[in-house]
């Protein structure tokens, strides 16, 4: 296609390129310095990349890097009620995340699986910042490798992730145990250590699990899952 | 340097802007990303109430609190009544199927951006890396001609009054390509600093995890000390060369030869299927429209050969006629 540029034509056509060429340089500029390690320039313009990038442009791409996660979270929850004898019981400890992986496992574009990716990316988000700040985060002295955050709503330990970790085991065991009314639930999260890979085939180490509890909250009121992922 | 010379390279600049590229290629990723977002929705509906609900994972106030926190929009954020909610999600459904189908793009890219964005603001807790692309996408999709293929409602051809839309065109094409640069160089450079990836054991870690290890024959690979250091070290080799390979026809086969690889493993190794749909399909970028009119060329030939080949065989052993050859009218000219 040929086109014959008329001297109005190369105006219109030039201020456009021209205008797009700045807002692409001014864009990119932006994006990749927020793609950067934390250096002086990055804080420089950290201001103008809060106020250009984030939420809109906003990208990580940092996958499994600079270190792949070298232990296994797992979200696992229990329910308090008051039974028969008017006494406060709780459930046995059930594993959220495990039937979740189970459901991805078995088929790949399952039902759950968002629900899993949710559950997954939220545990992993909060034990790094619990892990890195070490607020809240009591070891029992008489069991080895057993810990308890005290105050769980702690402000300053994401908040919001420990309200998308609970509201997804309420979910979890009000599937499990229909008609059973919780008054209370109580999360924890696993970390198992796997074997390093000079011991990739040893016998796995009962003792490689550590366990983060979380205080008896009240029960929150969840619509639950429609389809599996409870044990 | 004379003013006729910068004239004559302002005016070849802007005649090659005037040419909408990559048709093809932006095409097949409307259809990769619609069909990502429809299958989502579709497939969780069920679980709607508790992944979107507002009694759901997270409930309106906590969600609308979050939105405004960090400056952003959805369109979930304006009412918490449940039947608007249904509504809009149903909408978005029907959002994506249009845009699937290629109806009226001009509108159902921006309605689609604007669908995608508000559910993923409505729940960030279950996106991953391929949503993250995809929202990015998305929102230059809304800047290029996506329905010249591949689309039930293609645009007509574009004549001397529509340059303007063609340059837009091409710079969100660009914008694409580049975004994706920043994501291998990026990814690729933030694993050559981490130390398990610097003594190449790194894919052990990432396939023992409980939720990326999704089969049962993924220890034949962590297995092999060799296997796992190859496999380590390719990754990161791959994603720092993958801006400065995709420029040659001869290497770009090979690169999203190895990209659909890499992420056929890891949907079926680490279960992130709709990640690796997003990021193979984002691939199509880097095609000119003439890489595949020259890659359908060679396919048609190859495949002509074969039955030319297989025809003499049959000739020869003297039991079936000869297979006609394929009308060499049937290969597509393409005016890019």
């Amino acid at each position: 296609m040929k086109t014959e540029l008329t001297p109005s034509l190369r105006l219109k056509a030039g201020v456009t390129t021209l205008v797009l060429a700045l807002l692409f340089v001014h864009h990119f500029v932006f994006v990749v310095a927020s793609t950067l390690p934390a250096s002086p320039l990055t804080s420089d313009l950290n201001r103008h990349i809060q106020h250009y990038v984030f939420p809109y442009f906003g990208q990580r791409w940092n996958f499994f890097a600079p270190q792949p996660i070298e232990r296994t979270y797992s979200l696992v929850a229990r329910g308090g009620y008051t039974d028969a004898t008017q006494q406060f019981s709780a459930t046995p400890w059930s594993d959220v995340s495990k039937p979740l992986v189970d459901e991805v496992r078995g088929s790949r574009f399952a039902p759950l699986s968002l629900v899993q990716l949710g559950v997954a990316n939220t545990v992993v988000e909060y034990m790094g910042i619990v892990s890195k700040t070490k607020l809240g985060l009591t070891p029992d002295p008489n069991r080895p490798g057993r810990y308890m955050i005290k105050s769980p709503i702690d402000p300053r330990i994401a908040p919001l992730d420990l309200l998308y970790l609970t509201r997804t085991a309420a979910a979890s065991l009000e599937h499990e145990y229909p008609h059973r009314k919780f008054e209370k639930i109580q999360i924890a999260i696993s970390i198992h250590a796997f074997p390093r890979f000079d011991h990739r085939f040893d016998k796995d180490d009962p003792n490689s699990t550590a366990v983060t509890f979380l205080e008896w909250q009240a029960m929150p009121d969840v619509t639950q899952f429609v389809n599996g992922g409870s044990n | 340097m004379s003013k006729r010379f910068v004239l004559t390279c302002l005016d070849r600049m802007i005649t090659f802007l005037f040419i909408p590229r990559r048709l093809r290629g932006v095409a097949i990723i409307r259809v990769v990303l619609a069909t990502t977002v429809l299958s989502n929705m579709l497939s969780h509906f069920r679980e709607w109430g508790y992944l979107w609900g507002n009694n759901g994972v997270l409930p309106f106030a906590t969600f609308h609190n979050f939105n405004q926190m960090r400056h952003s929009f959805s369109l979930y954020a304006l009412s918490s009544n449940d039947k608007y909610e249904v509504f809009i999600f149903v909408l978005g459904i029907l959002v994506s199927a249009l845009f699937l189908v290629g109806w009226k793009t001009r509108i159902t890219s921006v309605l689609f951006y604007v669908f995608t964005w508000s559910l993923y603001q409505r729940n960030p807790f279950v996106l991953d890396g391929g949503d993250n692309l995809l929202y990015l996408f998305a929102f230059f999709l809304m800047f290029v001609k996506s329905d010249r293929y591949l689309a039930v409602d293609s645009s007509p051809e574009v004549d001397s009054g529509s340059h303007l839309p063609a340059i837009l065109h091409n710079f969100a094409v660009a914008a694409m390509v580049l975004q994706l640069m920043i994501l291998y160089t990026s990814s690729g450079l933030a694993k050559a600093t981490g130390h398990l990836w610097q003594n190449g054991t790194a894919l052990y870690y990432v396939l023992q995890t409980d939720e990326f290890n999704m089969s049962h024959w993924s220890v034949i690979l962590w297995k092999s000390t060799a296997v796992v250091t190859f496999f380590t070290y390719a990754t990161i080799l791959y994603q720092v060369s993958w801006p400065f390979l995709i420029w040659y026809r001869s290497t770009k086969l090979a690169m999203v030869s190895g990209a659909v690889l890499m992420h056929l493993s890891i949907a079926y190794f680490m279960g992130l299927t709709w990640f690796s749909i997003i990021m193979i399909g984002a691939e199509a970028v880097i095609f000119s429209d003439d890489d595949f009119v020259y890659y359908g060329r060679t396919l048609h030939m190859l495949k002509d050969h074969s039955h030319s080949y297989v025809s003499g065989v049959l000739r020869r052993l003297g039991s079936v006629p000869a297979i006609p050859g394929r009308p060499q009218s049937s290969i597509q000219e393409t005016e890019v």
